[in-house]
């Protein structure tokens, strides 16, 4: 009885660790959906594979490759299927590297990923999520019932000029082919503004 | 008969006042014994079976790369760091260490520094690591600040001060508070501008709580006063440091109570001598705090 009272504990211990709020030390201003889309040069709906953390080749951070199979990008090449990302942190042996508040990639669960090419510690022009948080939004639930969270709504973001500090969606999120949707709609409009072809 | 019965309704009335006195904290901390986790943290409670990320040194150095708007920073930040230094019985000691090149690594330096690049850029405003080794322990932290970024105290600039003070916090393991409501903690999860510059009680009982955690040593500590004419001390340890379910309550060398390990003891000792001396040991052990002498004002005569 003890032993199931203490799996009970531990089980509760757990769910408890889980649930419980992220805390934030990446301090992010609030972004439209507009402003995403214009930023970042691929959004992709996909599903993490697996994530490799390695020091960099100065040795000076750990840095995390996630590569993900492509299930629909958004803006973008349409025919990548894998898309490396590249974060900042990890672990690779008794070292971590934590940013705090960072985005967080878990294998086998799938994702909305705002990405742009730029220069982490030590790993020059990589893929990787210019808006940390904000850039990323979990798939949650199954079917037509799909819909997308923003990770920044587990933080505070600071508010935007007109005061608004909701992340896109807010804590309850998108229907995922809303979102979707609505990105293709938003990229096309700035496509054809900056007399790009919309992809 | 009468008087030992009075004694015992008033320890009852004692205690009981003592419990709903009790302030609610709601500072959490950054939880990474998940190896692998890239960035995110749990937030939870001081008394979390897993813990949580903290220094296992006392004294922390800190340096300022003055490049760009780190330029002038000096005093800010040193006004951060002290915020934390001065929290009542906390160990902890954040140094100023000067100039350095160094940038956002881990390379042994805790490091301030304003920078435009990918690191932190666009909507990012500040952002932060902890270096970890086994055991949730930090090693090293540094707090990028977005170069880009207006920087002071007038209106739309972010304050560096409140910022650092905020940062400066994570890099101490502490997460964003519950507390909702004014005055604000420093450690809330929303900025407030030059206000938050100040620690408010329950930012200081998060660092108390996560050093009397991470202890080197039991400490006990008490204040004795008169209630009716009765001596009553209160004392306090660093419960979680015991790791215990239970404690003897020793006073003046003899055993008065084995009790819950719950930090606190309020002993009401009854007439006598001007000062007694309190230990506290795990249950059944001599693994003790240090001997502490708790004092009583002297009895007024009636009359006067």
């Amino acid at each position: 009885m003890k032993w199931v009272e203490r799996r009970s504990f531990a089980a509760a211990t757990l769910v408890a660790a889980c649930a419980a709020s992220p805390a934030g030390a990446t301090m992010l201003v609030r972004a439209e959906l507009e402003e995403l889309v214009a930023d970042n040069h691929t959004i992709v709906v996909g599903e993490v594979r697996d994530v490799r953390s390695y020091w960099n080749k100065d040795r000076t951070f750990i840095l995390s490759d996630v590569r993900v199979a492509a299930r629909e990008v958004v803006k973008g090449d349409p025919k990548e299927k894998e898309i490396t990302v590249t974060l900042m942190g990890g672990t690779v042996g008794e070292r971590t590297v934590l940013i705090v508040a960072g985005p967080e990639l878990i294998p086998g669960r799938s994702y909305v990923l705002f990405l742009d090419r730029g220069n982490l510690p030590g790993a020059p022009a990589v893929r990787f999520l210019r808006d940390h948080a904000q850039g990323v939004f979990d798939v949650v639930g199954s079917g037509n019932d799909r819909r997308a969270v923003n990770q920044a709504s587990r933080h505070p973001l600071v508010s935007d000029a007109l005061g608004r500090t909701d992340a896109p969606g807010g804590p309850q999120g998108l229907p995922l082919e809303a979102l979707i949707g609505s990105i293709q709609q938003i990229a096309a409009r700035q496509a054809g503004r900056s007399g790009e072809v919309p992809r | 008969m009468k008087s030992r019965y009075s004694s015992r309704v008033l320890a009852v009335f004692l205690v009981t006042a003592l419990a709903v006195a009790s302030p609610a904290h709601a500072f959490r901390f950054l939880q990474n014994f998940n190896t692998g986790r890239v960035g995110d943290s749990p937030n939870v409670a001081c008394t979390d079976p897993n813990g949580f990320t903290h220094w296992d040194i006392r004294a922390i150095d800190w340096f300022l790369n003055p490049q760009n708007k780190g330029a002038g920073m000096e005093q800010a930040l040193a006004d951060a760091m002290m915020s934390w230094w001065l929290v009542p019985d906390a160990d902890h000691e954040l140094w100023w260490r000067g100039h350095t090149n160094a940038g956002f690594a881990t390379d042994g330096q805790n490091v301030f520094i304003w920078d435009s690049n990918d690191t932190c850029t666009g909507r990012c405003i500040a952002t932060t690591f902890l270096e970890l080794r086994t055991g949730q322990v930090i090693v090293e932290a540094d707090i990028q600040f977005n170069n880009d970024k207006p920087w002071g105290t007038g209106p739309g600039d972010r304050d560096p001060q409140t910022i650092a003070t905020h940062e400066l916090g994570h890099t101490l393991g502490i997460g964003h508070t519950e507390v909702t409501s004014s005055p604000k903690p420093t450690m809330s999860d929303t900025y407030f501008g030059p206000d938050g510059r100040s620690l408010e009680a329950d930012d200081r009982a998060a660092l108390q709580c996560s050093e009397s955690r991470y202890c080197k040593s039991f400490k006990l500590k008490g204040s004795g006063f008169r209630f009716g004419g009765v001596r009553v001390a209160d004392i306090t340890w660093n419960y979680l440091c015991m790791n215990v379910a239970s404690v003897d309550v020793f006073r003046d060398g003899v055993k008065i109570t084995t009790t819950p390990n719950d930090g606190v003891h309020r002993d009401v000792v009854g007439q006598g001598t001007a000062y007694v001396n309190y230990k506290v040991c795990k249950a059944g052990t001599t693994s003790c705090t240090n001997l502490l002498a708790v004092a009583f004002p002297p009895l007024v005569p009636s009359g006067q």
